[in-house]
Formats: C-alpha cells, structure tokens, sequence
C-alpha cells in the first residue's frame, strides 16, 4: 500500500515519459557563466574576486554573509569579465559574477577521493557542507549546513525526499537511478552528522523502477536496516515538506513550526548526492542535473550543466525553438518560476526548465462557490475566504484565515472552475499581512 | 534585451470549468427529463422544458445586460436552472408557466448580482412564486400515461391524517397492494412534478454527480437520514415520505446547489439536518403536503452565517490561535 498525505492534494498528469528513460547527458562548458551571488534563502553572498581575476573551476568567487548564507563557486576556469547584474527568477535582477571560459578547465582542487572521508567528525562534516556551498537543491535552496545542524531539537528521522511530485521533472529519478552509491553514501554522511536510526526514502509509484532498483542497492550498506524505501501515491504536492514529512510518518509540523521541531529532517535526493561529492570527492556545488522539457523542445533531456549558464544554451541544446519560445519556466508547470530573459543563468534550485506555450490566460469569471480550493488545499486552508478577504480589504481577516500556511502549491488556481487566480490573492494577503505585523 | 513574457504559478490549468460544472448537472438531469417525457408525453413536457431552458438564458442575457453585469448566459448556469425549474412544475402545466417561473427565478440571482451571489436557490424561488401566485396550474397533477388528474400520494396521505388509513388510501391509489404501492412510488407511476417521479433515473444521474466529483454526499445523505429518522419518529411511513414527493429530487440536485450550500464539510451536514428538519416538520404540522421547496430555502438563509465559520490549518494547535 502506497502512503499519502491528507487533506487535499491532486492527481496530476506526470509528462515525465518525454524524460524518464534517457540517461543524463553532459552539457559542455559554455562560452560564459553569470554566477548570481543569491542562490539561497539568506543574504547574499558577497562577490570576493575582481573583474580581470583569473578563476579556476570549484573557486570561491562569493562568500558566505553570515550564518543563513551560503558560498558561491567558479563553475568553469577563466577570466572575470564583470561583476554586475543579470536577470534572476526571484530578485528580477541580482549582481553575478559572469566568467569568461578560457577552455583550460583548470580545477582549483582537482576532485579526488578523499580517503578520509568516513572518519570525519560530526564539526569537519558541517564545515565542508558549509564550505562548499551546498543547499537545498529542490528549489527552496535552504543551507544545508543550518539545515543538518538543529541546535537543541533531537532529530529521531530523516527523509529522503524522491517524490517529485511535479509534472515534467524527472531529474531526481535520473539520479537515483544513476547515482545510488554516492545517494546511499551521502545518506551514510548524513548520518554521521544526525546520527538517528530510522531514514525513510519517499518516491511516489509512478517511478516503479526507482523503488526496486534502491530496494535492492540498499542491501549493500551496512545501514540498510534502518533506511526503508517508502512508494507513495501519486499525488501533488507530495514533494512539499510537510506533506511528504505527514505521507511518510504521519507527523504533523504545527503551523508556524519547522520540520526539525517535530524531529524531522528532509532533504533532497540532488542535495544528498551533493553532500556526497562535498565530503567524499571535496566538490563543491559548481553544476546539477536539470530536466529540460515542454512544448517546443524537440529532443527534451535532463543534462546536467553547470551553475551559471544560461539557460538559452540548455534550449538550444535540446533543440528548443528559440523563434516560437512561449513561456520559459525554472521549476516545475505548477510552483516554477516563468522568467523573462534568456539570459537568466541556471542556478542551484533550478531543478527544471520547461518551455510552455503563452500566455492564454483563461479569463476569470465569476466564484460558483463550488468549495474545491478548499477541498483541495493541502495546508487546510479556505482560499476562497482569502480572496474575498482581499477583495474587500478586510485585513484582520488575513490572520485568522492563516495566510502564512500557505505554501504557495498552486492547486486552488489550477483546479479553479471559474479561473479564478486564487494563490495571487493568497500571495497578496501573505506579503500584506508581513508588511503589517513587521510594522506593528 | 529580448523579453518573454511570463506569469504567476501555477502555469498549467485543469481542464475543469464553469460551464463544465454546469453542463454536467445538465446531464445528470437527462434521465429524469426524458422519464418526465415518456410518462407525460413527448411533445407537452419537450415543450415546457425548450421554453423554460430558452425563456432562462434569454431573462439572464437581458438582465445581465440591464444590470451591466459582465454577460455570461451562455456558460450553462442559466440553462440548468431553467431545466431545474421545468422538472420541479407539474406535467399538466400551461407554456406560460415556465417562462415567468424561469424569469423569476434567474432575477432572484441577477439582483445579487449574478452567479454565485445569490442567496437562494433560483429554480426554488421560481417553483414558490408560482406555487404561491397560480395555486391552481401549479397543483393540477395527471397520472402518468393516462394524464387522468389525479391527487399526489403525499396529498392523500396527509388527507387522511396518516397512520394506516393514510397508507391504506394510498394503496388504494396505487395498484392495490404495499408492494405494488411501494413499486409504482419507486417507479414513479404517481402524480407529482415532472423530474421528481422516478427514483433510478434521479439516482443514475446522482451517481453521476458523484463519480465526477461534481457534488459530494454530505448534504443528500444527511438530507436523506435526517428525514428517515424523523419519519421513524413521527411513525410516517418511510417510502412513501421519501418517494412520494420531490424530497429525494431536492436532495439530490437541489440542497446540493454550490451557491446557495455551506463551504465546508461540516456545514454542509448541519444544513443537511436542517434541510431535512424543516421538510419534515411542514410535511407533519403544516396545512401543505409538501415543504421541499420551503425547507431548502429557510436553510439557504442560514448558509451565509454558517459559512461564517473559518476551518483550521493542517497543524493548528491552540497555543498558536491564542499567541
């Protein structure tokens, strides 16, 4: 029996078959990388070379501000041409450090072995997460170092989150079919660091192939007794924290509360294997494998690409129709991020990049009160109520509906019969009622 | 720079629409009009139902227009209440009778200002302006086939005051013997309003509505229960107050209105009950035989304040309400 979540959710259709069955192919170094200095939660990473600099693959070009940020490094060797601002999904705009390539491909570290890598300690293990710039590469790109560190909250599980539940993406499943040893061994870190003795892997059932292939690799690890390889039904959004954290344990994260206050710690199959490369192969998080799918891509692929290129070379490798090019989305069709250059580099949450046709905006009608955002809401929460909150700008409202639940899933709008942008509302409402309270 | 354009998340949309919405409870109404049809004639229920469908999508697109509110009388709202309103009237009724019940009802929702506003269930406050402004066209019922007038089971059981003679002249009114009563009720060979007669053609389009998820059965079945229990209470019998009126109609297509029902689950059993309370308690003490229509409506009122109420998120404790 497959596990799930509930209240709410929905059955999507997956469009992964385009993917699925083709291994990872290697997108060749570009001619330039634009490497943001924000490619996390936190502030941003200050730039710490200088235009003229010559840098080497795996360099430290940004540096960490603070505990809640993350480093950045060169993906390809060459020279700093600029350091200014590039299009970027979330900021609009964010200041880069673009290299020229200079086709050396000269390591900075050359990744090797690292023959101490088990016998590392729990403090040498954080360091070189935190050194290396790993965070969580399933799109909320939340420091990994912090993440694995819960001060005070004893953690008693860790999830592996290989749900992908979003349409489309199939670089996950890529990965855990590709790379299990480094999966299994950057679980095996993990675990040095949280030392807790159950780890459950989520995958949900549309990825058959997946489950067994890890039910029977785990049999090689000397842990394989406390992992267990959890199918789950195919339903949106599995893959959020909560939701996968409630599928697999039945644990409920109070609102307000993080996973690691119930004794949770998720991470993502793409961050697990980065963990990997950071402690045993000392490489930082310079590339990642992105799905590369939609409408006018006539060879859809997942490749794996280093961060900073620009996603224009990624279409044009696929064989994208750079003419007829619609809208180009990081992420997945229902939480990604619709950007609006083709310019805006890869970065490390960007798990997908998917081509959908323009905008046909259905036209937003009338609320028939049919009560499915409701139903379907997986935070339980009443979208509807939200909006008319909004709408007749009833502020104390925003509180007691619990806007900050949210988690910006999408499901309201996608099933809404009346086309009705119901998390646009929700969005307002959110950053309204943030605005206020800081105020206060 | 060359811009693309773009937009919020989510990018891909459901295929689910209004006018999906509709046009299913449409079909699901089909089998009762065609029932409606064969029991009563082809060309005499066939024409009330062209006039009423025709009469409500011409009221809304005229007073949508009138009323400057956005036109959309063609999404199917329209036309299913005025498919609503002609299963809800009795076969033997004149053409005019469809046109102004179709009229009012779909003003009953447009002074609200449209779709989804109303409080009241249109195609029920077009049944009770008729009911109350022509008694006479609106309680004329025929028997089906043989279009004799005839009274409605439900009248003569009350009539009787209830109890065994009720049920006795009941049977008398139909075949002769309890199963044979039992079987014309299940069947529909009874007076009544046109969809509200045969029970497997309500319920295969009911099933319908629920496979598709389009209504749920929390208020039908609440709706239902709460009329069986009291029926025990009040030692009426339990067929003839479920089949012998338009109670399993209005629960299947008429309670379950989106616009005129509570949000949440449990709302939605509480206006169940209430439904089914009020329906009951006309039927037993009231000078009307039936109370469908004005059971539905008094609830109706209540959804507004029921639907005050606000659910709480997945992981709510009560410290967090409190802070």
């Amino acid at each position: 029996m497959s596990k799930t979540f509930f209240p709410g959710g929905v059955h999507l259709k997956d469009n992964k078959e385009k993917t699925r069955d083709i291994p990872v192919e290697l997108l060749k170094d570009p001619e330039m990388v634009s490497i943001p200095m924000s490619q996390h939660l936190g502030k941003p990473a200050k730039p710490i070379v200088q235009v003229g600099d010559k840098v080497k693959i795996g360099q430290l070009i940004g540096e960490a501000q603070g505990e809640f940020s993350a480093n950045v490094h060169a993906s390809i060797s060459g020279e700093v041409v600029s350091i200014a601002t590039v299009p970027h999904p979330v900021l609009i705009e964010d200041t880069a450090v673009t290299i020229q390539n200079d086709h050396l491909s000269e390591w900075f570290q050359t990744p090797s072995i690292n023959q101490k890598n088990t016998l590392f300690s729990r403090d040498e293990i954080l360091s070189i997460i935190k050194s290396n710039g790993i965070v969580g590469m399933g799109g909320a790109t939340f420091p990994t170092h912090i993440k694995l560190n819960p001060k005070n909250h004893p953690i008693d599980l860790l999830i592996i989150n290989g749900a992908e539940c979003e349409p489309y993406l199939t670089c996950d499943y890529r990965l855990l079919l590709e790379q299990t040893d480094a999966l299994f061994n950057g679980i095996k870190t993990i675990l040095q660091v949280l030392p807790v003795k159950q780890v459950l892997i989520g995958i949900e059932e549309n990825k058959p192939e997946a489950i067994e292939h890890l039910r029977k690799q785990v049999e090689k690890y000397e842990f394989s007794a406390h992992i267990s390889i959890e199918s789950l039904k195919e339903k949106y959004p599995q893959g959020a924290e909560k939701n996968l954290i409630f599928a697999l344990s039945k644990r409920t994260v109070p609102v307000g509360k993080l996973p690691f206050d119930i004794g949770v710690v998720v991470q993502n199959v793409a961050t697990v294997i980065a963990i990997y490369e950071a402690v045993y192969l000392q490489k930082p998080l310079i590339d990642r494998v992105v799905t590369v799918t939609g409408f006018s891509i006539r060879t859809p692929k997942n490749i794996r690409v280093k961060i900073g290129t620009p996603v224009r070379e990624l279409i044009e490798y696929c064989q994208g129709n750079i003419e007829d090019i619609g809208k180009v989305i990081f992420g997945g069709p229902m939480m990604g991020i619709a950007v609006r250059s083709l310019n805006t580099p890869i970065m490390k949450g960007t798990s997908g990049v998917l081509l959908m046709e323009g905008n046909h905006q259905a036209k937003e009608s009338f609320c028939i009160r049919c009560g499915k955002c409701i139903e379907n809401c997986p935070s339980g929460l009443m979208p509807v109520k939200i909006v008319e909150a909004v709408k007749i700008e009833e502020f104390s409202q925003y509180e007691k509906l619990f806007v900050t639940s949210c988690v910006e899933c999408g499901i309201c709008s996608y099933n809404c019969p009346a086309a009705i942008p119901l998390l646009n509302y929700i969005r307002f409402a959110k950053a309204e009622y943030i605005k206020r309270r800081s105020q206060q | 720079m060359n811009l693309l354009s773009i937009s919020t998340s989510p990018h891909i949309r459901s295929t689910i629409s209004t006018r999906n919405i509709m046009l299913s409870v449409v079909a699901a109404l089909i089998p009762s009009a065609i029932i409606g049809m064969i029991y009563y004639g082809w060309w005499q229920i066939g024409l009330l139902i062209v006039i009423g469908v025709l009469s409500a999508v011409l009221s809304e697109a005229l007073l949508q227009k009138w009323l400057h509110i956005p036109l959309s009388f063609l999404d199917g709202s329209a036309a299913l209440t005025g498919l609503l309103l002609v299963l809800t009237i009795s076969p033997a009724s004149p053409w005019w009778i469809p046109i102004i019940g179709s009229f009012v009802a779909i003003l009953s929702k447009q002074v609200f200002g449209g779709l989804g506003q109303n409080p009241f269930n249109p195609a029920l406050i077009g049944r009770a302006t008729l009911l109350l402004s022509f008694p006479i066209e609106s309680t004329q019922w025929i028997a089906p086939f043989s279009h004799i007038t005839t009274a409605t089971p439900l009248n003569l059981y009350k009539m009787a005051n209830f109890g065994t003679e009720g049920l006795q002249q009941v049977i008398d009114s139909l075949g002769g013997t309890l199963t044979l009563a039992y079987r014309y009720l299940f069947l529909g060979f009874r007076g009544g309003s046109i969809g509200e007669i045969c029970f497997p053609a309500m319920l295969a389009g009911f099933l319908f509505l629920l496979l598709t998820r389009v209504v749920s059965w929390r208020i039908t079945l609440s709706y239902l229960l709460t009329v069986v229990i009291l029926a025990l209470l009040f030692h009426l019998d339990i067929v003839i107050m479920l089949l012998s009126g338009g109670i399993v109609f209005g629960a299947f297509f008429m309670a379950t209105d989106y616009a005129t029902s509570p949000l949440l689950p449990k709302n939605q059993i509480i206006f169940g009950i209430g439904v089914g309370f009020i329906n009951m308690v006309i039927r037993r003490f009231s000078g009307m035989p039936e109370g469908t229509t004005f059971a539905i409506l008094i609830m109706n009122i209540i959804t507004p304040l029921l639907d005050q109420s606000i659910k709480k998120p997945v992981g709510y404790i009560r410290e967090v309400g409190k802070k």
